[in-house]
């Protein structure tokens, strides 16, 4: 089995939201699995990187990559991750988004200053949501 | 009854099913792509959710998206809709296992009638006759030359994981099959990701006849009749219509009893559709559609059903509405399906209507049909006492509905109707291509 052929099975598996593929074919075997399964019933916290970012004014909103439920906070009795007027670092966690069972923490991309959350404790955010406003530093 | 549903889809469908849900007194919200955020769909739905970008595999597509936005807009139920993930066992049974009502049949259900081979077992247990050929995947070249002898030339390749016309290679000599398997397992994997192909007699004249049916998920279960779906183009449907000019009353009687068996065999929930190829005086199986299909206005105009709310109501694990099968056919039902040819901006819009005249759409003045989406412009469904006057009506529906901006292949239709062939009755799935022989098929 060539390189090149391998390559086409990974990018299937890209193209096609799914997290493993066999391939069976005389004396070849291959399996191709995912790291980070789409759908899992884990409680881990693996970050969500691909922010959707948007500019207003003279400030930067960051956008929901998901559907789910915001949470300000790690967990029910921890303080938030940010507040209003918090300058946060790049890699630093913003809020959490559960989507299927699974807490998916959204990481700042860029060092930034809060200048709004836009949305609730336990509220829904849709697709492509707004979620912070923030001026980037 | 589900007191809350979650459309997981767009277009015409989810126009559909919102008009159902509301006849229901369902509350319905809507999951729809940013590219969809001006939809009539949108417009209609109780509530709405932004599941994803304009591309299918990042909404339509997205079972984390479409679930999480079910829980959290607190549905009971997800309406999976047509294509995107209606026939998707593993989404079915994510929905299921998430404590929401998947509305359509059981997940095992569905993975079952995925697979062809599988599926065209279950026929065989259930006394249905299926094309001559393999009933297992073709292991090597020697086991495909010895399954082609018997079947006879020409076979048909099917990919087992296909479906819907898709995966299936035609081989008219021995010598032709060394290189179609290879082909054909190539293919089957990078389409299907499973390379697992069968043998079926290909039949070079046939006629697609399909039989409504709607299950209890307990055993029991009613056909509505069948549909004609011989005018195609590429296995794209253009026009259904019910009854069929194929088939003789005795095999009506035939076919409706063996889909009707074969759903109650199969404990089958909802809405489905049981397809057949007819040829020669002969009907044989050729698979389940696990989901309500595009074409079922025809169904539901002949027999005073509509379908999408039985689907709600066997959903909710509620008496279905029908108490019986299609007693007999005293009507002529037609559907014509609206394409568009090209994306674009829909500028001037006049839908036909009038005596016996439907129209199902989602277009308006200004609406802008979408690269990323399937072609579908409107269904127009025509319903009266006889075929010739349902051709004729059809025709000054056709004359009506007038579409500026984006081109359609109302012209097309307008041709099918009027051609000798189709006014008889007699032709078969090559009318397109004989009407328009330089628009060619795609090569398979």
């Amino acid at each position: 089995m060539q390189t090149k052929e391998i390559q086409k099975i990974i990018d299937l598996l890209q193209q096609n939201n799914i997290n493993e593929i066999e391939y069976k074919e005389k004396d070849i075997y291959i399996r191709v699995k995912k790291d980070a399964p789409v759908y899992t019933h884990s409680a881990e916290t693996p970050p969500i990187k691909q922010e959707v970012v948007e500019q207003k004014n003279n400030h930067t909103i960051i956008k929901s990559p998901i559907v789910g439920t915001f949470y300000r906070t790690p967990s029910p009795d921890s303080p938030p991750y940010v507040e209003k007027g918090s300058k946060v670092k790049k890699g630093d966690p913003l809020c959490t988004i559960e989507a299927m069972k699974l807490m998916n923490q959204l990481i700042a991309e860029f060092d930034c200053e809060i200048v709004s959350i836009l949305v609730n404790q336990a509220n829904l955010v849709e697709f492509d949501q707004p979620l912070f406003e923030v001026t980037p530093l | 009854m589900i007191k809350s549903v979650f459309i997981a889809n767009r277009g015409e469908i989810a126009v559909r099913i919102i008009r159902a849900a509301k006849d229901l007194h369902i509350t319905s919200v809507l999951g729809y792509s940013t590219a969809d955020k001006d939809s009539l769909a949108y417009r209609m739905a109780d509530k709405k959710v932004c599941i994803g970008g304009p591309k299918s595999s990042e909404s339509y597509l997205n079972i984390s998206n479409i679930i999480s936005g079910a829980i959290a807009s607190k549905c009971d139920a997800i309406h999976p809709g047509v294509g995107f993930l209606s026939e998707n066992a593993d989404f079915a049974e994510i929905v299921t296992s998430s404590g929401l009502i998947f509305i359509g049949p059981d997940s095992a259900t569905i993975r079952l009638l995925g697979d062809k081979i599988a599926s065209r077992n279950v026929a065989i247990e259930a006394g249905v006759p299926i094309t001559p050929g393999s009933t297992k995947a073709v292991i090597d070249i020697e086991d495909a030359y010895t399954i082609a002898k018997e079947v006879g030339y020409p076979i048909m390749l099917k990919a087992s994981a296909g479906g819907g016309g898709r995966g299936i290679r035609i081989v008219r000599n021995e010598k032709e099959l060394p290189h179609a398997l290879t082909i054909s397992k190539t293919e089957a994997m990078s389409f299907f990701m499973d390379d697992a192909v069968h043998i079926e007699k290909y039949l070079d004249h046939p006629r697609h006849v399909e039989v409504q049916l709607m299950g209890d998920g307990k055993g029991g279960a009613f056909h509505l009749g069948e549909r004609d779906c011989s005018v195609q183009h590429n296995h794209q449907k253009l026009i259904e219509e019910s009854p069929s000019t194929a088939i003789s009353s005795l095999m009506r009687k035939r076919m409706t009893d063996d889909a009707v068996r074969l759903c109650s065999h199969l404990h089958y929930k909802g809405a489905g559709t049981v397809e057949f190829l007819v040829q020669d005086n002969e009907y044989y199986f050729m698979e389940v559609n696990a989901r309500v299909q595009v074409e079922h206005p025809v169904s539901e105009v002949v027999n005073f059903v509509d379908i999408i709310k039985e689907q709600f109501i066997i959903a909710s694990n509620e008496k279905m509405s029908m108490t019986s099968s299609l007693s007999s056919i005293q009507s002529h039902a037609i559907e014509v399906r609206i394409n568009a040819l090209q994306a674009g901006i829909i500028k001037e819009l006049h839908l036909p209507s009038g005596p016996w005249v439907r129209v199902d759409s989602h277009i308006f003045r200004g609406y802008s049909v979408s690269p990323y989406y399937d072609a579908l412009l409107a269904k127009i469904i025509v319903h009266t006492a006889e075929r010739q006057e349902c051709i004729d009506i059809m025709l000054r529906a056709l004359d009506e509905l007038e579409i500026e901006g984006v081109a359609t292949n109302k012209d097309e239709q307008i041709a099918i109707l009027t051609s000798k062939q189709f006014r008889s009755g007699a032709f078969t799935t090559q009318l397109y291509e004989q009407l328009f022989p330089t628009k060619g098929e795609n090569d398979e």
